[in-house]
Parts: structure tokens; C-alpha cells; sequence
């Protein structure tokens, strides 16, 4: 398997104008272009007035939820 | 203007349709096993668009014959795809393939598209778009090739460098065609070998970065 380094990418869309945008999927790719064309070709299930993908490390966490589970490892 | 006149044009778009066919249909038989499950899904989305194109293609190319393009059936291709893509049997050379056919295809189409002549009545503005998102598809899986570990960067590049004796072949008869330059249909000087190889080997120069 490759070892080119693989971006975890969130995909938002819109269905029609006034809907909420909503995060419909998540893959990974190896660049920004890559990511729009998987975007296209994979969630082509409905005709999106918006589409979007951002790489998941540009999200800038405010809050993130406390673990359920200790970590293997962990003391 | 008759059939015999249009030979040279049947020709080539027969040459195009056919191997968009053939990648159709390796798309979905090779793209189906893909090594990601994004590129397996895209592959099969990517089939059903070039097929559609071969189909456009095939009726225009039955238009300039003469018969009535709507009503053709189309069971097979008519034996001017690219060997090489004929044979494409693994990832490794359906990405060759479909990186190679789709600069050329894309450098002929433009140059058409450019051409001065308005009668022809080409289909090929409308798959621009999607032949585009093709070529931007297999570029960037060409890099991840030419970066990928063990044999997989020279089996890529010994592919790529067989169907492209091909794809030069081609592309020579195309530019060098004395009905299509005397017709308007492609400009003269038009260099697109030159065009294709330059292409191809910013890939290779380029996409292939040394290992740390």
C-alpha cells in the first residue's frame, strides 16, 4: 500500500437553497483535487445546490467530549 | 461530403470512442478491486461517464458515415483501441492507461474544438468537464505510483511508457493528417506529440519525489 500521506476529508452539502448544510460523508485523500473528484463521483446521489469538502485538521476544536475508555497502555 | 472524404475523421473518432470504451469497461472490471474504497467507487462513477462518451462519439462517427447514428447498436469496439489498453490487467496499468488516453484524447479534442471548422458538428465540448476530472483522477494516482514502495514505481513507469508508444503513433497520424489540417479541423503545426510528451514527462520528472 502507498505510503503517500492520506487527508481525512469531511464533506458538507446542500440539498436545495435554504436547507441546512450538512456533513454527509468523510473519506481520505492525498490532495485537495483528489478529494473534490472522489466528492463528485462518490456522493452523486442527489443534485447538491452546494457541496464542500474540508480537511478534517482545519477544524479548530472549541469542545471535544471527555474518552468512555482508558487508553490501551495508559496508567 | 461523402464517407471516403470524412475517412481520416471516422477514423479518429472511432479511435477515441473505442478506447473509452475499453477503459469503461476496465474501470469496472480492474477499478472494482481498486487498493482505496474512494478510488474503487470513483473508478466505477468514471466507467458509466466514459462510456457515455464512447456512445456520443460512436453515434457522431456514424452521422459522418452517412447512417442514421441514433439507431446503432454498439456490441463491441471496432478494433482501434490501443493494444495496451486492451490488455491492462491490474491497477498499475489501468492507471497507465487512462493517464495516457486521457492527455491524448483531451490535446486532439481542444485542438479540434479550436479548429475552424464549423460543420463537423463535434460532440466534444460536452465531455470536457468530466474528461478533465478523469485526467486530474489518474494524475494524481500516477504520483502516488511513482512515490509508492518496492516495484510499483518502475512496473508504473514501464506501463506508461508502453501504451504511450501508442498513444505517439496516434497522435503523429492525427497531426500530420492532410484532410483534417487541409479542412480546418485541426490547425497546422498543431505539435501534438510534442504537447503530450511534455506533458508526460512533467509527470515523471515532477510526481516522482525521492525517498527520504
Amino acid at each position: 500500500m502507498t505510503e503517500t500521506k492520506q487527508i481525512d476529508y469531511l464533506l458538507f452539502t446542500r440539498i436545495k437553497r435554504g436547507d441546512d448544510l450538512i456533513q454527509v460523508g468523510s473519506f481520505k485523500a492525498t490532495c485537495d483535487d483528489l478529494a473534490k473528484i472522489y466528492a463528485e463521483h462518490i456522493y452523486d446521489e442527489e443534485d447538491w445546490v452546494e457541496m464542500y469538502v474540508v480537511p478534517k485538521e482545519s477544524l479548530i476544536c472549541l469542545r471535544s467530549p471527555e474518552p468512555l475508555f482508558k487508553k490501551e497502555g495508559v496508567n | 461530403m461523402t464517407e471516403q472524404n470524412y475517412s481520416s475523421l471516422i477514423n479518429l473518432a472511432e479511435t477515441i470512442a473505442d478506447n473509452k470504451y475499453i477503459l469503461g469497461d476496465r474501470l469496472v472490471e480492474i477499478g472494482v478491486s481498486g487498493p482505496t474504497l474512494e478510488a474503487t467507487l470513483s473508478a466505477i462513477a468514471m466507467a458509466q461517464q466514459e462510456l457515455g462518451h464512447s456512445r456520443l462519439i460512436y453515434r457522431w462517427a456514424n452521422d459522418l458515415k452517412g447512417a442514421n447514428g441514433s439507431r446503432v447498436e454498439i456490441k463491441d469496439q471496432t478494433g482501434k483501441a490501443f493494444a495496451r489498453n486492451v490488455e491492462i490487467s491490474n491497477w498499475i496499468e489501468l492507471i497507465a492507461g487512462l493517464y495516457a488516453v486521457n492527455v491524448a484524447v483531451d490535446l486532439v479534442m481542444r485542438a479540434i474544438i479550436e479548429g475552424r471548422n464549423t460543420e463537423i458538428n463535434h460532440p466534444f465540448s460536452k465531455m470536457l468537464k468530466e474528461q478533465n476530472d478523469h485526467l486530474v483522477y489518474s494524475k494524481v494516482w500516477c504520483k502516488q505510483l511513482l512515490n509508492d514502495q518496492g516495484s510499483i514505481p518502475t512496473r508504473f513507469k514501464i506501463s506508461l511508457e508502453k501504451v504511450m508508444i501508442e498513444v505517439v503513433d496516434w497522435l503523429k497520424t492525427v497531426e500530420s493528417d492532410s484532410f483534417l489540417i487541409s479542412e480546418n479541423i485541426i490547425n497546422q503545426n498543431e505539435n501534438l506529440v510534442a504537447k503530450c510528451k511534455e506533458v508526460v514527462n512533467e509527470l515523471l520528472n515532477v510526481g516522482a519525489v525521492s525517498n527520504a
